[in-house]
C-alpha cells in the first residue's frame, strides 16, 4: 500500500507539461525551496530523459539518502547497469526485491543478473518473473539458448505463444525449434508466411536454416532472393539493424562468412544487446 | 378509486425513473473491425445490461446477449478483470461485444437498464463496421494530440472539427490519437472529464484508436498492460483487426481497407531494435499488402516545438531505432505529438542523426500542395525509403509554443488545431484545421508507377506561421458604439473565496456578494473598487452583472473592452465566451497564465459564436472571473465594458 502511495505521489503533475529542461530548472527550484525524495527521483528522471545519465545517477543516489523507495533502486540500477557498473547494480536490485518483492522487480532483477554474465542467477529470478510477459519469456529461452538449451527454450516459447499469439514469441520458438533440430510442423508454417508474405527474406533465411542440408538447391535460391530483397531495403549508410541481422544470416548461410562477419562486427558497433544477434553470433562461433 | 390507481402508477413510473442507471461515462464505440464492434460504458450504481442493435433507429431488432457484456467493476468488488484503484469504488464498466455483423454497415445501437432505455433515441447513436481487409474503400480520418486539459482550446479545436465535417457533409471513419489525452496523469476521473465528456458526441460513434502519452504513463504501464488508459480502451492484441498479433494492447495494428495503421509505444517499451516492440513492427511491415501506410505515436523523431528531438531520449531513440524500420518497410506518414504545435515536414528519408539536419535526407522540399507545388509523388505500393511525411500533432488544445526550427519541416504553425486526413484511391490528402476552423496547411501523397528520388541537395527553408506573432495586439474597440455595460458600471463581486461552480449561471443568487464599480484591483491607481486584501491572499476576483440585449441586436457585434492584469475568462449566460491569457481549467483551478500589464490601457475583443446564447430582448447575464499570475504581483486589475458596435 505504502508502493502504492508513492507510486501515485510520483504521479503528481507538479510540472504541468513544460518542455525537459524547463522542468528541470523548475524542480531545481523546488529542491531548493523544500528538498524531498520525490524530487530528486523526479528531477533524475528528467535527467534521464536528456541523457544525462552522470545527474539522474546523483540525483538518485540523494533521493535514496532520503527516502528508499522501489522506484528510485530500481532507476539506480537500471543506470549503473548501462554504465557497466553491475556489482552495484546487481546489489541495489537484491535490496529491491527485498523492499518490494513484486514480479517485475524480479524480472528487473533477472536482467541486471543477465548483464552482468550471471545467466545461473537470472534464470534463478525469473521464475519470479510475471508469468504473462513477453520479455519474460524471450530473455528465458535466450538464456536457455546460450547454455545450449534450444529444446527448453522452444517449448517454453511455443506454450507461451499459445498463450499471446504474439508474432514475435511464434519466430522466436520457430527459430529455437530449428536450432534444437526440431523441424515437426515448421516447415508448413514457413511455406505459408512464405508465400503470403511481402517481404519474405527472414522466413527464407529459416527454411534455409531448416532445409540447409536436406534440400541444397532450395536453400540456395531461398538464400539468393533473401539477399536481393534485404539489399534492395538496407539503405548503405544507414541501415535498419534489424535487416542487417538477417542479411548477416544469410550471407553466413550462403557461406560468405566475412561479409556476415562484418554485419556482426556492425550491430555490435552500434551497442545493441547480445541477444538481437545472438543467432548469426553463435553460428559465427561455429567452425 | 381511479384517482388512486393513477397515482399508483404516476408513482410506479416515477420510482422506476428514478432507479434507473446513469451514464458516468457516456457509451463510446471500440475495437472496430470488419464484423465486430465493442460498446463500452460506465455507471456509478448496479444495471442490468441490455444493448440492441438494428439496421436502423427504428428497428433496434438484435438484442446482444448477455454473455458478450462482460462487467469490470473496482479491484474491491469481484471482477475478472478489475479496473485500476483509481476509479470510484462503485464504478462499473460494460463491454459489449457485437458480432455476426457484416462489412462496412452502418448499425443503430441503444443501451438499456433492463426495460428502461438509457441512451436517448437520437440516430447519432450508430456505428459503421470497417470495410474487409484488403479491399477498396476510401477512408477519412481525424488525428488529435496532447489536447486532455479540459479546456476552452481543446472544446474549440473538436468543435472546429465537427463544424467543417457538417459543412462539407462528411464523417469520420476512425480517430487516431497520439497521446496525452488526460492531462495530468491520466487518472479515471481526468479521462471522464477531458477525455470521453470532451468528445463525448464523436466517440459515441466513431473508434478512437489511441497511442499513449507520457501523462497517460503516470499512471497506466505499457509493460504489464495496466491503468486507466488501458481500461478506457479496447486493442487488438492478436491481429483481430488486420495486422499481426502483439500479444499486448501497448502496440498494434489494424486495417482500414488498403490502409495499414500502425501504433507504437513510445513511452515507456524499449525501443531499441532488438526489443519486442521493433521485433513485432518488422514482422508487421514484412507481411501487410496494404497500399499506404500510417504510424501513430507520441514521441516525435523531429520537432522544435515545446520539446527537442536533439536532446531528449526517447525523441532520440525513435528516430534512431525506429524510423529505420519504419522506412525500410516503406512507411508513408508518421502521426506524433508531446511537443504542443504543428510540424509538417517535407518529403523525407534516412534522417536518423542527432542533431537532425536536413542535407542529404530531402526527396522532395515542394509544400506537398496539389494546389500549390504538387503533391508529393511515390511509387505504388509500400516501397522502402521512398519518402516518409512528418506530422507533429501535438497541438490538439494544451499551449502552444516553440523553441526553435526542425531543418526538415515544410509547415510550422504555432496555433492549437488538429488534423483531417483521407485517402482514396493511389492518394492521402492531408489538412492542418485550426481551433477557429481555418485550413493551415494542406498537403498529398500520391502513388503511382515508380518513382525514383534525388536528394535535394540544398532543400528550402521551413515556412513558420505563428499567430500569436503576426497577429497584432487585440484591435481597439469601433469608433461608434452602444454601451450595454459601460466603463466604471457596478458589478456583483466576489473576492478572497470561490463561488460554487453554478456562479456563472443566469439563476445563481449573488445577493450575498459585494457591489462595487469598475475596475476592480489594487497597486496601480486605476481602480475604483480597491481590493487592498488581494495581494499575498488571493489571486481570483469573480464579476457578475446582467443586461438588456436589444430586440434587434446582431450578435456578431457585441465585444468585450478590457483592461486587463493578467488575465480573465467571460461568460454569457453561462457559457464560456472569452478566454485571454488563461491556458487551462477555470476558477479555483485555473493555471498556465500569460502575464499582461494593463497600463490603463483598454483592449477590445469581439465575441464570436454567440449567436445562440444571446437572447435578445430580454435580460443576460455577463459573469467574468479576473485572474493574477502571481499571489505576490504588485498590481491586478479588471474593467469590462460590453460594447456593440453600430
Amino acid at each position: 500500500m505504502r508502493s502504492f502511495i508513492f507510486f501515485l505521489l510520483l504521479c503528481l503533475p507538479l510540472c504541468g507539461h513544460n518542455d525537459v529542461t524547463e522542468e528541470v530548472a523548475t524542480l531545481t527550484e523546488a529542491i531548493e525551496r523544500d528538498p524531498s525524495a520525490e524530487l530528486y527521483y523526479r528531477r533524475a528522471v528528467e535527467f534521464r530523459a536528456l541523457r544525462e545519465k552522470g545527474h539522474a545517477i546523483s540525483d538518485l543516489r540523494v533521493s535514496l539518502q532520503l527516502e528508499v523507495s522501489p522506484a528510485a533502486l530500481a532507476a539506480l540500477a537500471e543506470l549503473l547497469s548501462d554504465q557497466g557498473k553491475n556489482e552495484e547494480a546487481l546489489q541495489l536490485g537484491e535490496r529491491l526485491t527485498k523492499l518490494a518483492p513484486a514480479p517485475q522487480n524480479f524480472f528487473l532483477l533477472a536482467q541486471l543478473a543477465h548483464q552482468a554474465g550471471d545467466h545461473p542467477a537470472a534464470l534463478r529470478h525469473l521464475r519470479r518473473a510475471p508469468q504473462q510477459k513477453d520479455a519474460t519469456h524471450l530473455l528465458h529461452a535466450y538464456l536457455l539458448s546460450e547454455s545450449g538449451d534450444f529444446r527448453l527454450a522452444a517449448g517454453l516459447l511455443k506454450k507461451a505463444h499459445q498463450n499471446t499469439e504474439s508474432i514475435v514469441l511464434r519466430n522466436a520458438w520457430i527459430d529455437a525449434a530449428i536450432s534444437a533440430g526440431d523441424r515437426d510442423g515448421i516447415l508448413p508454417i514457413l511455406d505459408e508466411e512464405i508465400a503470403t508474405s511481402r517481404y519474405s527474406a527472414s522466413h527464407r533465411i529459416r527454411r534455409a536454416r531448416l532445409l540447409l542440408e536436406k534440400d541444397p538447391k532450395r536453400t540456395h535460391r531461398d538464400l539468393a532472393l533473401s539477399l536481393a530483397e534485404l539489399n534492395a531495403r538496407i539503405k548503405p549508410d544507414r541501415p535498419d539493424l534489424t535487416l542487417i541481422n538477417d542479411r548477416g544470416l544469410a550471407l553466413f548461410l550462403s557461406g560468405d562468412r566475412k561479409s556476415a562477419l562484418r554485419d556482426l562486427r556492425l550491430l555490435q558497433e552500434r551497442s545493441l544487446p547480445a541477444s538481437s544477434y545472438a543467432q548469426l553470433s553463435r553460428l559465427l562461433r561455429q567452425k | 378509486m381511479m384517482a388512486s390507481m393513477r397515482l399508483f402508477f404516476l408513482f410506479a413510473l416515477l420510482s422506476l425513473t428514478s432507479s434507473a442507471a446513469e451514464f458516468s461515462r457516456a457509451p463510446y464505440v471500440q475495437f472496430a473491425t470488419h464484423d465486430s464492434m465493442r460498446l463500452v460504458w460506465r455507471t456509478l450504481s448496479a444495471m442490468d445490461p441490455v444493448v440492441k442493435v438494428g439496421l436502423s433507429p427504428e428497428a433496434l431488432t438484435t438484442s446482444i446477449p448477455a454473455s458478450q457484456i462482460e462487467t469490470r467493476l473496482h479491484p474491491t468488488q469481484p471482477s475478472a478483470a478489475p479496473l485500476f484503484p483509481d476509479a470510484a469504488e462503485e464504478t462499473r464498466q460494460f463491454e459489449a461485444t457485437i458480432l455476426g455483423l457484416a462489412p462496412r454497415t452502418t448499425y443503430y445501437y441503444a443501451i438499456f437498464d433492463g426495460e428502461m432505455r438509457l441512451t436517448p433515441e437520437d440516430k447519432t447513436y450508430h456505428f459503421v463496421t470497417h470495410p474487409v481487409p484488403g479491399s477498396d474503400a476510401a477512408v477519412y480520418f481525424w488525428v488529435v494530440g496532447d489536447s486532455g486539459t479540459g479546456g476552452r482550446a481543446q472544446a474549440q479545436v473538436h468543435e472546429a472539427m465537427r463544424a467543417h465535417l457538417a459543412l462539407n457533409d462528411r464523417k469520420l471513419d476512425l480517430y487516431l490519437h497520439v497521446g496525452d489525452m488526460a492531462y495530468g496523469s491520466g487518472t479515471n476521473q481526468e479521462f471522464s472529464e477531458r477525455f470521453f465528456k470532451m468528445y463525448e458526441p464523436t466517440l459515441r460513434n466513431t473508434v478512437c484508436w489511441p497511442s499513449m502519452g507520457n501523462h497517460e504513463g503516470r499512471t497506466s504501464k505499457g509493460s504489464d498492460g495496466t491503468g486507466p488508459y488501458y481500461d478506457a480502451y479496447m486493442l487488438p492484441t492478436r491481429g483481430e483487426a488486420g495486422g499481426l498479433p502483439s500479444g499486448t494492447e501497448a502496440y498494434y495494428s489494424f486495417d482500414y481497407g488498403k490502409v495499414h495503421f500502425i501504433c507504437l509505444d513510445s513511452h515507456d517499451l524499449d525501443r531499441r531494435p532488438s526489443g519486442a516492440m521493433a521485433q513485432w513492427l518488422k514482422a508487421d511491415l514484412e507481411k501487410t499488402s496494404a497500399d499506404f501506410l500510417v504510424a501513430f505515436f507520441h514521441h516525435p523523431p523531429y520537432t522544435k516545438g515545446s520539446h527537442d528531438s536533439d536532446t531528449e531520449n526517447q525523441l532520440i531513440e525513435m528516430r534512431q531505432h525506429i524510423m529505420p524500420i519504419l522506412e525500410s518497410g516503406g512507411v508513408d506518414i508518421v502521426f506524433t505529438g508531446h511537443s504542443h504545435i504543428y510540424e509538417r515536414s517535407m518529403l523525407i528519408d534516412g534522417a536518423y542523426e542527432t542533431p537532425t539536419i536536413a542535407e542529404g535526407v530531402v526527396l522532395d522540399d515542394g509544400d506537398g500542395n496539389p494546389r500549390g507545388d504538387g503533391a508529393y509523388l511515390k511509387s505504388a505500393g509500400l516501397q522502402p525509403h521512398n519518402g516518409v511525411v512528418q506530422v507533429v500533432t501535438g497541438h490538439g488544445g494544451t499551449g502552444v509554443s516553440r523553441k526553435g526550427i526542425s531543418p526538415v519541416m515544410k509547415r510550422i504553425i504555432v496555433e492549437n488545431g488538429s488534423c483531417l486526413i483521407s485517402v482514396a484511391g493511389d492518394t492521402l490528402h492531408a489538412e492542418m484545421i485550426s481551433l477557429h476552423g481555418d485550413i493551415r496547411d494542406t498537403f498529398a501523397i500520391q502513388k503511382r508507377g515508380k518513382i525514383a528520388h534525388t536528394l535535394i541537395i540544398d532543400p528550402a527553408d521551413p515556412e513558420l506561421l505563428d499567430p500569436r506573432e503576426i497577429v497584432p495586439a487585440p484591435p481597439s474597440a469601433p469608433e461608434k458604439v452602444i454601451s450595454l455595460i459601460g466603463e466604471g458600471a457596478k458589478w456583483s463581486y466576489l473576492a478572497g473565496e470561490h463561488p460554487a461552480a453554478s456562479w456563472v449561471k443566469p439563476e445563481y443568487d449573488d445577493s450575498a456578494w459585494k457591489s462595487g464599480k469598475a475596475g476592480f484591483g489594487y497597486g496601480d491607481e486605476d481602480d475604483e473598487t480597491e481590493l487592498l486584501d488581494m495581494r499575498g491572499n488571493y489571486t481570483v476576483v469573480y464579476l457578475r452583472r446582467s443586461f438588456l440585449a436589444p430586440e434587434t441586436v446582431d450578435p456578431k457585434k457585441l465585444g468585450l473592452n478590457v483592461s486587463y492584469d493578467d488575465a480573465f475568462i467571460a461568460y454569457l449566460n453561462g457559457h464560456e465566451v472569452l478566454r485571454v491569457g488563461v491556458d487551462h481549467e477555470q476558477g479555483a483551478t485555473a493555471d498556465d497564465f500569460t502575464l499582461h500589464e494593463a497600463n490603463g490601457q483598454f483592449s477590445y475583443f469581439p465575441l464570436r459564436g454567440i449567436e445562440k446564447i444571446l437572447k435578445p430582448g430580454e435580460q443576460n447575464v455577463l459573469t467574468i472571473e479576473g485572474h493574477n499570475a502571481n499571489i505576490d504581483s504588485s498590481d491586478f486589475t479588471l474593467h469590462p465594458a460590453l460594447l456593440l458596435a453600430e
